[in-house]
């Protein structure tokens, strides 16, 4: 697979910068709007007049076509989990609000993209910036996480289409990771901001409180993507980002505080920590893995290989997934990697282990597409499956939720961060 | 269509919520606020791939909690931030680094201050602008202080109410030269409650407030018919409950609310951001002093 020249951005993750050249809208006809193009020598005229004489004042209104209009008509991959009892494949879809479910071994041939038996999102579904996915097969049940309002929101394997979600219980805001334990009838997830692990049960609905939480300075728990609930060995995992500050509440709800808390903010090396199952308030990791030698960069979803004892993290700046004996800890090199252009890993967010087929699928962010390799896969090697969610060689832009901009002018580039 | 360049990957240390960003014209830099780190980076303009920031103001001396805005004001030589978690601007030497003591902080009661989600200079008339979320229509738009205010000082303006339809509003952009601000408002209902403080659910919330289904204030301003956002265009010496100037908005701007602005005055270029799209659009006599005599 043709890697791309230029990296582009993070998901909703939201912590990438990137910048485009404004050379469409200098050469009309170039931009991606099917409306007509203005130009210097014939600006838009406005579409109402405003300041209606003796009347209030109104706005002058421009209802007008962009000269350049960017965005990315495909999906956006952000999580992926997979049944192997009944053989599904599901991807969360950040770009396009939704999730997908496929056939475990639906793949492309060629360039086509590859057909999905269920695809839900649109207004009724209620899906946004969506990010961790899970399922329960003996239940026909998919969770899905919001990163960008609140809430964990549940759908059958039958709905398709724009239904809306069999379940909802409410989060705070900043859940990225989501994890079931099937044994214990719990569900966990991190939250970014609150840099914290809460336990819910696994059927909790509406305003069910958390049945545990694990935050605090101690805990090290500092910006954390992906997690996993390890009823087998009885633990809780843990992927941080490392970005770390008190957490204030502050919408338009919550009051000011009456001075400013001292808030050493910190930048933490990126880390996995592994934490006893039933841990509650500011718990001690019993283990971290943690250092140069980890290459963790920007680790996003994890999963635990059980039967073999590893960890397998999708290592969003590496490109790469690293795999780690379930019990290291301290600075370690993993004891795999996948990575390199024949791999197709690009800015990868998911990865599924999956025991039954030997087989791991792997999640793009940067890239419009799914990439399955044999479980024990090392070094720079092709995927044996690709699943695509556009046409080979769809470009992705680069950001899923552009929250502000900048122009630089020198460059004449403009900046997005995500 | 992908980008030309990222700064992207655990060196460069951003991270989620930047809410506003600046680029320094003069001295070719770009600066950016971190809100899970309680930091603001300073980058060079020119940054890509996993970068490292030339400069990083973090630490308990900056007074820093959860920073989701920043922006530069290049002739006075200060960064000016908006911090969400504390209600504060917060105001540092352009080239301070590490664990430095901001320069000023406006903050308080009086202030009027709470979610702040935008920053802004107007270098040629000493104000700061910023964009306010408050709890009512009142409490959030845009406040405006003298930039040399300290401490718990009321704003010298305020842009605010249902004429003035802000309200769910992120980035602020001022154009010095013509006196005019510029607002990214994603929408004119009034958000709900976030049903969470902390870790627990708000204790005084219903099961409707989180579906949004009671006690919402959609009310539209007069000269809207629906509820989707703008780019709006105020004058600096606008305030009160007045409704913007002009607007980008409608069908054909393929932008359903922004939560991100920018402009360059040269090009006659807006740059509206939002979702998963972003826009430019060339309306060159907004750079014109004749258009906003009108």
């Amino acid at each position: 697979m043709k890697r791309k020249t230029i990296l582009w951005a993070a998901g909703l993750i939201s912590m990438v910068l990137v910048a485009t050249a404004l050379s469409a809208w200098q050469t009309p006809g170039t931009g991606t709007s099917a409306s007509p193009k203005p130009s210097r020598a014939n600006p838009p005229a406005q579409a109402k007049s405003s300041q209606p004489a003796g009347g209030p004042r109104k706005p002058t209104v421009f209802d007008v076509a962009p000269v350049t209009n960017v965005a990315d008509p495909y999906p956006t991959w952000n999580g992926v989990t997979v049944d192997t009892d009944n053989n599904r494949v599901i991807f969360s879809d950040l770009n396009r609000h939704g999730y997908f479910i496929y056939d475990r071994l639906a793949h492309s041939e060629g360039g086509e993209v590859t057909p999905w038996l269920k695809h839900v999102g649109g207004r009724e579904a209620g899906l946004g910036f969506v990010s961790g996915i899970q399922a329960d097969p003996e239940k026909k049940v998919v969770y899905i996480a919001e990163n960008d309002g609140f809430g964990i929101r549940t759908f059958s394997y039958d709905d398709d289409g724009p239904v809306k979600a069999r379940n909802l219980v409410a989060t705070p805001h900043q859940v990225w990771g989501i994890a079931l334990s099937r044994a214990r009838k719990e569900m966990l997830v991190g939250v970014e901001e609150l840099h914290a692990l809460l336990v819910y049960k696994q059927d909790a609905e509406k305003l069910d409180p958390p049945l545990r939480v694990i935050r605090g300075v101690n805990s090290g728990i500092a910006d954390p993507h992906g997690v996993y609930m390890d009823s087998v060995n009885n633990e809780i995992v843990v992927a941080n980002h490392g970005n770390w500050s008190l957490y204030h509440p502050n919408t338009d709800h919550d009051p000011i505080p009456a001075v400013i808390p001292i808030s050493p903010g910190h930048f933490d090396e990126p880390s996995i920590r592994i934490y006893p199952v039933m841990a509650s308030g500011d718990a001690k990791p019993i283990r971290t893995i943690q250092g140069s030698k980890t290459g963790l960069d920007w680790p996003m979803q994890i999963d635990v290989d059980l039967p073999h004892n590893e960890i397998a993290v999708a290592n969003f700046g590496g490109d790469s997934i690293s795999i780690f004996r379930r019990t290291d800890k301290g600075d370690v090199a993993p004891i795999r990697e996948l990575k390199g252009a024949k791999t197709g890993i690009i800015g990868p967010v998911g990865v599924a282990i999956d025991t039954k087929n030997d087989e791991m699928i792997v999640a793009n962010y940067g890239d419009h597409t799914a990439v399955v390799f044999p479980r024990t896969a090392s070094g720079d090697v092709a995927p044996k499956r690709i699943i695509r969610n556009a046409p080979l060689n769809a470009e992705t832009c680069g950001f899923t939720n552009a929250s502000s901009a900048t122009y630089d002018s020198k460059r004449k580039q403009v900046l997005v961060a995500n | 269509m992908a980008p030309v360049r990222a700064i992207q990957g655990q060196a460069t240390r951003l991270s989620r919520t930047v809410h506003g960003l600046d680029y320094d014209a003069v001295n070719d830099e770009i600066i950016a606020p971190v809100y899970e780190a309680g930091a603001v980076l300073v980058y060079r303009g020119g940054a890509n791939g996993a970068e490292k920031p030339v400069r990083l103001i973090q630490g308990d001396k900056t007074m820093l909690l959860g920073p989701q805005t920043a922006a530069i004001d290049s002739v006075h030589g200060e960064i000016l931030v908006g911090d969400a978690s504390s209600g504060s601007i917060l105001i540092y030497d352009r080239l301070a680094n590490g664990n430095v003591a901001p320069k000023r902080i406006i903050r308080g009661l009086n202030t009027g201050l709470r979610e702040i989600t935008g920053i802004a200079a107007d270098t040629k008339r000493n104000l700061i602008v910023v964009v306010n979320m408050g709890a009512t229509k009142e409490e959030h738009g845009v406040f405006i202080f003298n930039r040399l205010d300290n401490g718990n000082v009321a704003p010298k303006a305020i842009i605010a109410g249902q004429e003035a339809g802000i309200s769910h509003a992120r980035q602020i952009v001022v154009d010095s030269e013509r006196g005019k601000i510029y607002v990214a408002v994603q929408g004119t209902n009034f958000r709900g409650v976030r049903p969470y403080v902390e870790d627990s659910p708000r204790k005084d919330t219903t099961w409707g407030d989180v579906l949004d289904e009671r006690g919402r204030d959609v009310s539209k301003p007069s000269w809207s018919d629906n509820s989707r956002g703008f780019i709006g265009v105020w004058d600096i010496t606008d305030h009160g409950n007045v409704p913007p100037r002009a607007v980008i908005k409608g069908a054909n701007t393929k932008l359903d609310g922004c939560g991100g602005v920018a402009f360059d005055p040269k090009e006659g270029l807006i740059i509206g951001v939002g979702n998963n799209t972003y826009a430019t659009y060339l309306i060159p006599q907004f750079f014109t002093d004749d258009f906003w005599k009108k």
